[in-house]
């Protein structure tokens, strides 16, 4: 009867442990997502600043790199044709407000997805900890079956 | 899910629908120009100067005519708008389109619809509207929905139903999902088998994921909980014998369905490529599902098309379509390799797995009531 007992508990904590182990990998998973969008987003906002700042500039200058770390100092001489890639390759023509309007759009776009995501691990999160919590009173009331002399 | 593209395609609704308005304002003025002249004026009243003065008037300038003839030219107007609206219709030319429908390209473009799938719904669009006559009085708006809902109808396809499949196929119906690595097979599987266990199928997984460590426990992990068996060998076994071995129990037990679970892979790697293949030859699967995630957009349109082309694919199950805001990937990816989506996941629960039918999914996009 008692080995049956520990059999359960045994199992039960076997499974608990998987829970945890896959919650975990889900939250390993959707962190790297929120990371990888943070940086598309970032990316974006430096492409929209620089965007802003050429209209405003005279002779305007930005630095083109050019691979193994070079970089050139490059004369823009029309800052209000953009080349904008939209998707599947496809490359318009667009002014520079269009083109901060589109680029901005799409970092909204982009934050309310990191939300939903932020909004994923935090659900994934707590499911995590019941588990946890669970495991945890699992193990002390195996602990004291185990030692029941220490609670006299 | 989609909202992104659903607010952008109202947007191009009613850009076709402006232009539309303007070409039924331009044919009924166009009209009024011709009704215009009385038909008491003398000949010697059309002299040049009165020719180049009714150019340079507005049509709405009518003081200068006496009640009479304005009285008779209102008569006439609104007979001829009567006429217009009781048996006559706008044309509508390719030139008035053309401003819209380039418009729905970079907004389909611009939310990861692949290039041929515009091009495929441009292209249908065009030839439905074109040349077409719009009576007048009928909506502009739901001539152009009925356009754009054939045209999107089209490239989505047919759908898939497993359950019609199941039922309509002898037993056990063995699914095979394949697809890169991290796109949530593991966790589809999950909501098939429930799916499937609330529709009253019986069914079986197949562990065939013996590559990646955990992977195992993890199918186990969600089996326990969606309640159904899962067939596995140890870590790093040979995944064709698991997946014979989970057909050979289905047999034994008359259960309904195999799912069977393999390792995520890229198309480029020969030999798991090839490992592929022969757990393809081994299991005979009826239906091979490519699972990917709905938010890699156009990149998961061509792995899908590159998978299909190693492989072969029958049909395929988008993930994480709940996060999703520009539907590119559901799109273009049954029109792109040819082959119809089976199911969206939209969540983190077993639930959340909607079977993807083309004509609800269009619905939803055009908002319908």
């Amino acid at each position: 009867m008692v080995n049956n007992m520990e059999n359960v508990e045994a199992r039960e904590l076997q499974m608990l442990e998987q829970y945890l182990k896959q919650f975990t990998q889900q939250v390993e998973a959707y962190s790297r997502q929120l990371e990888m969008l943070e940086g598309r987003r970032m990316e974006t906002a430096t492409a929209v600043e620089t965007l802003k700042s050429l209209v405003d500039q005279e002779g305007p200058t930005v630095l083109l790199q050019i691979g193994g770390g070079a970089s050139l100092r490059v004369h823009v001489p029309d800052t209000d044709t953009v080349l904008l890639n939209i998707g599947s390759d496809v490359v318009v023509e667009r002014t520079n407000t269009e083109t901060v309007d589109y680029l901005e759009e799409r970092m909204t776009e982009m934050e309310a997805l990191a939300k939903k995501i932020a909004e994923s691990i935090e659900q994934v999160q707590k499911q995590a900890h019941d588990v946890a919590k669970r495991m945890e009173s699992a193990y002390s009331q195996a602990q004291t079956r185990m030692n029941p002399g220490i609670q006299g | 899910m989609f909202d992104s593209l659903k607010s952008k395609l109202r947007g191009v609704r009613s850009r076709f629908s402006r232009e539309f308005e303007d070409t039924f304002i331009e044919e009924v003025s166009g009209d009024r120009e011709i009704v215009s002249p009385a038909p008491e004026t003398s000949s010697e009243e059309i002299s040049a100067d009165s020719q180049s003065l009714r150019t340079a008037e507005s049509p709405d300038k009518t003081e200068p005519e006496d009640p009479s003839e304005q009285k008779k030219e209102k008569v006439a107007f609104s007979a001829k708008i009567r006429s217009l609206v009781k048996d006559r219709e706008v044309h509508i030319s390719e030139k008035k389109i053309e401003g819209p429908l380039q418009e729905l390209e970079i907004v389909l473009l611009e939310n990861d619809v692949a290039l041929q799938t515009v091009d495929a719904i441009s292209k249908q669009m065009r030839s439905e509207l074109t040349g077409s006559t719009k009576k007048i009085g009928s909506s502009i708006d739901t001539m152009v929905m009925d356009a754009l809902r054939d045209a999107l109808l089209n490239v989505l396809g047919e759908g898939f139903s497993l359950t019609t499949y199941i039922d309509t196929h002898d037993h056990p119906v063995k699914v095979l999902f394949t697809g890169v690595n991290g796109a949530g097979k593991t966790t589809t599987i999950a909501k098939v088998a429930a799916y499937l266990k609330q529709k009253g199928y019986s069914v079986v997984i197949g562990s065939g994921d013996t590559f990646r460590a955990g992977a195992n426990e993890q199918m186990q992990t969600h089996a326990d909980r969606v309640g159904v068996k899962v067939i596995r060998h140890q870590e790093g076994s040979d995944p064709s014998a698991v997946l014979y071995d989970a057909v050979e129990y289905a047999k034994a037990h008359d259960i309904d369905v195999v799912l069977a679970d393999t390792a995520g892979r890229f198309h480029n790697r020969a030999n798991l490529m090839n490992q592929l293949a022969k757990i393809r030859r081994v299991f005979s699967p009826d239906i091979v599902a490519y699972v990917d995630e709905a938010v890699a957009g156009n990149d998961a349109v061509i792995r899908a098309e590159e998978f299909n082309n190693a492989v072969g694919t029958d049909v395929v199950v988008l993930t994480k379509a709940d996060m999703d805001t520009r539907g590119g990937a559901a799109i273009s990816i049954a029109h792109t390799i040819g082959r119809p989506i089976m199911f969206l996941g939209t969540g983190q629960e077993y639930t959340d797995i909607i079977p993807f039918e083309p004509k609800a999914v269009v619905s939803d996009l055009l908002g319908d009531e």
